[in-house]
């Protein structure tokens, strides 16, 4: 089966904002996975009293996987092709070190965040990568939601700047987008 | 052979000796027993455990991995601030200077992921190592165009942006590169290009070196930079006595330089001050310049000099590497975008279509 690997917080947040990580406990479907450093700042986000949610995400995605020693290399070279400058050292160490983890040991897997640079880096390395609104759409099309409360979660969301689905600025282009 | 663990404990040792383990796992986020754990080689450090430990404990990560010093590493000579009245070398903007530092290593490294191997020696090796002979290389009337022949014919990478505090040499995989803050000061900017190019011809490098060391450097830069930019002999060939204020403004602009660096120059050649080099080197350069300078009154050359010497600049082959970066989509935008001094948004290239995933294919991968 196909493994969903969660490289960074951008999707968990979104989940754990709308309160709905029941939701991506079910698209999951037991698959979920995720590396050490993304459960450390899974749990050192859960501390925010607005994300506490996020304290769910342990029971979705189990034992955190831990890079190997060459692993480790391939995370400095992938955090490069991702950094920017005035970055912090740590930053996007998640999503190259689940890059790392999933080249080496060739996972099939698709890579969900919404950081467009780490979907970027995962299309050059053959990774297919989805986003919040995909697996939204996902949980539509299953009946776990109805329009409206998706259309709901898509206005909190833009409201905490987390984005929107491609090409929605109104509840017209909602529809349009949903059944597209 | 040694593990990370080892090596942790042996740079604890060596920085923070006597450190309980419980404080060093608190500081980077860790429980005491995975921190002993990870010590002791029954769990591994997650990568943003490891990059924590590592500032903690000042440590180079590719070593902390490997063993080994990272072949990619920053290594910089830097450019002390000297304060002829105090005999004082500082760099007091070197904090703020390290942040944009390690942005230039990140372009490099981003633009050239393979290390160049051994570069370092043989730039020591490869370089004519006399200020007279690099003359030469650098060909004639180098000095107005100083930067773009470093690169050409030195392959020196020479960087100006306005965020740093001083001048910096540096390597980065082996690759040499000369930073500079953007000031519009062109005679100040040669003399750092010249002081900064003997750092690296000398083979100089702040490496744990102590303060007469650094300014045993700092002195042979500075002799290196008198001898490149106002040589001995053509100095020496100049009747001092006789020079007019138009005589004077001519040298100063085709030599590049300030006319307090020539009068330091001339004082250690001749033992003396000549009267007319004293009086205008008491005022600022641009007087000098402006009063005595003949040149076209429709082309203001000082002020075209001035704004150069103020533009943001990276090397074009920097800049290309990033381009094919991007197009490939080995590498994001914002870093060109920083080099060009632009928002990322507003950069227009060329880079990979992403494919998108169908929601029906995703729920059947999935098993929905």
């Amino acid at each position: 089966m196909t493994v969903l690997m969660f490289p960074d917080n951008t999707a968990l947040i979104n989940f754990a904002i709308i309160n709905r990580m029941d939701l991506l406990a079910r698209l999951a479907n037991g698959n979920g996975r995720w590396c050490a450093t993304v459960a450390t700042e899974c749990a050192e986000s859960a501390k925010r009293p607005e994300l506490a949610a996020l304290d769910g995400a342990a029971e979705i995605f189990g034992e955190p996987l831990f890079p190997t020693n060459a692993e480790y290399q391939d995370i400095r070279v992938l955090r490069d092709e991702l950094a920017g400058p005035g970055d912090q050292p740590t930053k996007h160490l998640g999503e190259a070190e689940t890059l790392a983890i999933i080249v080496r040991r060739q996972f099939a897997c698709f890579f969900v965040t919404d950081d467009r640079d780490a979907t970027r880096l995962a299309a050059k390395n053959r990774i297919r990568a989805v986003n919040t609104w995909l697996l939204l759409s996902v949980a539509y099309r299953q009946g776990w939601l109805d329009a409206d409360t998706l259309w709901g979660y898509v206005q909190t969301l833009g409201r905490q700047r987390r984005g929107a689905p491609p090409g929605v600025r109104d509840r017209l282009s909602f529809d349009k987008w949903l059944t597209g | 052979m040694s593990s990370i663990g080892d090596r942790v404990l042996q740079r604890l040792e060596q920085v923070r000796p006597g450190s309980r383990h419980r404080d060093v796992a608190e500081q980077i986020g860790m429980t005491p027993d995975a921190f002993s754990r990870a010590l002791h080689g029954k769990r591994q450090f997650a990568s943003i455990e490891l990059a924590r430990l590592a500032e903690l404990i000042a440590a180079d990560l590719h070593w902390l991995i490997t063993g080994q010093p990272d072949p990619n590493r920053l290594r910089v000579a830097a450019r002390h601030d000297f304060d002829h009245t105090t005999g004082q070398r500082t760099v007091p903007g070197r904090a703020d200077d390290e942040q944009v530092l390690a942005d230039i290593a990140l372009a490099y490294r981003q633009a050239y992921p393979e290390p160049e191997t051994g570069s370092e020696q043989a730039i020591a090796g490869g370089w004519p190592g006399s200020a007279a002979a690099l003359r030469k290389v650098l060909g004639p009337d180098f000095v107005r165009k100083f930067a773009d022949r470093l690169e050409q014919h030195l392959s020196i990478g020479v960087i100006r942006v306005a965020e740093l505090s001083t001048a910096y040499s540096l390597t980065v995989g082996g690759r040499p590169v000369i930073a500079l803050p953007a000031t519009a000061s062109w005679f100040r900017e040669n003399w750092d290009l010249a002081h900064e190019l003997g750092h690296l011809v000398m083979g100089h490098h702040d490496d744990g070196i102590n303060g007469t060391e650094a300014s045993k450097h700092e002195a042979a830069a500075n002799g290196f930079a008198a001898e490149l930019l106002l040589p001995e002999e053509t100095l020496m060939k100049v009747d001092w006595g006789s020079a007019g204020d138009e005589d004077l403004a001519r040298y100063v602009w085709d030599w590049g330089v300030s006319t307090d660096a020539l009068c330091r120059r001339l004082t250690t050649l001749l033992g003396q001050i000549p009267a007319r080099v004293a009086h205008w080197a008491a005022g600022p350069t641009q007087r000098l310049l402006r009063r005595h300078l003949s040149i076209d009154p429709g082309h203001d050359e000082i002020t075209v000099r001035m704004d150069e010497a103020s533009q943001r600049r990276f090397p074009l082959s920097l800049q290309e590497a990033h381009l094919d970066g991007v197009a490939s989509g080995a590498i994001g935008r914002a870093t060109l975008a920083w080099m060009l001094g632009i928002d990322a948004a507003a950069l227009e290239v060329d880079s990979p279509e992403i494919p998108e995933i169908d929601a029906d294919d995703l729920a059947s991968a999935l098993g929905l």
